[in-house]
């Protein structure tokens, strides 16, 4: 996602529509993607979020959700992955 | 306002945020057996194949038709499925699979190190064309079966995200047998292992599964073990909100997905019903400043469009306040997510006003004006996006008050790609 935004190449017409270019911000998203550590990779991405807003590259506005809705009395155990991208149906059941 | 992203979170950590709808975690099911769910699917899908499609949707079914290597119960959490047990090298660029012996596909094709390597494989084919899964398996070199039930799987650079992205529907394991003997065609004709089997697929209108009864692996994500309880589900594709919601409240089918948030309130508010919903994970809406063309080359200009920005007079007018302001790129529930983001700015028009005062933006009648020059913000958008035109309506209303000027480029969809691409814009969904 990162790099989608603010990476250097993605600048000229691609998906960086802020037609950012910084070469110390295509270094942190190098090397953010090569940490296998997730403490560490978690700090490499909190220093890129933190400046994309120091420079106000981009202005974040909502977090969208997903919703869906169920009969209540027919459906059970509906429920969503951590993503809230795909609803789990293997242990759903209905009610005849 | 970008179309949200759903995301690749990369590597382990960050604390998830349950689906509100979730049952508890570890509370048994009602597992009542037997039965037909009847699911309304919101949109059309190009192919059945998780490989090569490029619609969220298909991994929805995906989920159901097939498995996967291993298995995301939270952000960056990571459990076994089809492989028991994983090695990934310090570099990131080696990752060790040891398979389960257990399982074999719909079409009795054993499961095995030469299925995953024949499905990475495949992937990236350029035959194939696939899109969402070619860019999920990153800089993929090679897999190499090690002995039948373990696989070895190279990348050119290292790929820390790896292990999110075979967590997900476009990475599952397909039927090399079944993939060979369709082609083209596995797209209506999709064998995997999962705990349902395809059964028939009217275009455009729906998609039957049955019950897999040899279904014995399911994966520790979910909270009972051998086979699924329904029989069999029907995914029919509504594309109408309005019928979607009609035909729930006409008992026609169990579910719906996208439910219209003009309807949430009636829906929370009413017994017969329950809502499931959660945050996305990955991007949420925004709006990116074009940093090289003026006056939004100036980091000031910037920060003030930032500090005059409000959030929750955008989302009432746009979502019937139902979602919550976003502070980063990343959602709150992604891995990487970074909670001080929210601390950087809020709504407080005075500092943007201090901002463009010192950026030598100085207010005359209502717009401020630099060398006579008035301050002009080109929004261009997509005129046939509600979202969009609401939220770019809102803006210019509401930056009016600080003296910024916002020049509303509602355009179609061909116009305002190319005029983006071209950056003749200052902002963009």
């Amino acid at each position: 996602m990162v790099r989608q935004y603010y990476y250097s190449k993605n600048a000229d017409g691609g998906t960086n529509r802020s037609r950012y270019k910084n070469p110390d911000m295509d270094k942190m998203i190098d090397e953010a993607a090569g940490l296998t550590d997730p403490e560490k990779r978690k700090q490499a991405y909190a220093a890129i979020q933190k400046k994309v807003l120091d420079e106000a590259i981009m202005i974040f506005i909502a977090d969208s959700k997903n919703v869906f809705a169920t009969q209540k009395a027919k459906v059970n155990d509906v429920t969503l992955d951590w993503s809230s991208t795909y609803p789990l149906l293997f242990d759903a059941s209905v009610n005849a | 306002m970008a179309s949200p992203v759903a995301g690749a979170s990369p590597a382990a950590g960050a604390s998830p945020v349950a689906a509100a709808g979730a049952a508890p975690a570890g509370a048994p099911p009602v597992g009542k057996p037997g039965g037909e769910l009847i699911y309304a699917l919101a949109t059309r899908f190009d192919s059945l194949d998780v490989n090569v499609t490029t619609f969220s949707v298909v991994g929805r079914m995906g989920f159901h038709l097939f498995d996967q290597l291993v298995r995301e119960p939270s952000a960056g959490k990571f459990v076994p499925s089809l492989a028991e047990r994983w090695d990934v090298n310090p570099t990131a660029d080696e990752y060790t699979f040891y398979l389960r012996k257990d399982v074999k596909f719909h079409d009795g094709t054993p499961f095995n190190a030469e299925a995953v390597k024949y499905t990475f494989d495949r992937i990236v084919n350029p035959d194939m064309k696939s899109q969402v899964a070619l860019s999920l398996i990153g800089p993929y070199d090679s897999s190499t079966v090690v002995d039948p039930y373990t696989v070895k799987v190279k990348f050119k650079t290292g790929y820390a995200p790896f292990l999110d992205s075979v967590a997900q529907p476009f990475l599952s394991i397909v039927s090399p047998t079944a993939a060979e003997k369709y082609g083209k065609d596995f797209g209506t004709n999709p064998v995997g292992t999962g705990p349902f089997k395809f059964d028939s697929y009217k275009t455009d209108s729906e998609v039957k599964l049955v019950k897999n009864p040899d279904y014995t692996w399911a994966p520790a994500i979910y909270r009972h073990t051998g086979g699924p309880y329904l029989n069999a589900i029907t995914w029919r594709i509504i594309n109408d909100p309005a019928t979607r919601v009609a035909a729930l409240k006409a008992g026609e089918v169990h579910v719906i997905e996208d439910l219209p948030l003009q309807n949430y309130a009636e829906f929370q508010g009413n017994s017969a019903f329950q809502i499931v919903e959660g945050v996305m994970a990955g991007s949420g809406y925004s709006a990116m400043i074009n940093v090289t063309k003026p006056p939004t080359d100036d980091v000031k200009v910037r920060q003030a469009m930032e500090w005059a920005t409000d959030k929750a007079g955008i989302i009432k007018a746009t979502w019937n306040g139902l979602f919550q302001p976003a502070c980063s790129v990343l959602t709150s529930i992604t891995f990487g997510y970074d909670q001080s983001t929210c601390q950087v700015y809020s709504y407080d028009p005075k500092k943007a006003a201090d901002l463009l005062d010192q950026a030598g933006w100085k207010l005359d009648g209502d717009v401020r004006k630099k060398n006579g020059e008035e301050l002009v913000i080109k929004f261009y958008y997509r005129a046939d996006q509600p979202v969009n035109v609401s939220q770019a309506t809102f803006i210019q209303a509401s930056w009016q008050q600080v003296g910024i000027k916002v020049e509303l480029n509602g355009l179609a969809q061909a116009g305002y790609f190319d005029a983006v691409r071209r950056g003749d814009h200052n902002m963009q969904p």
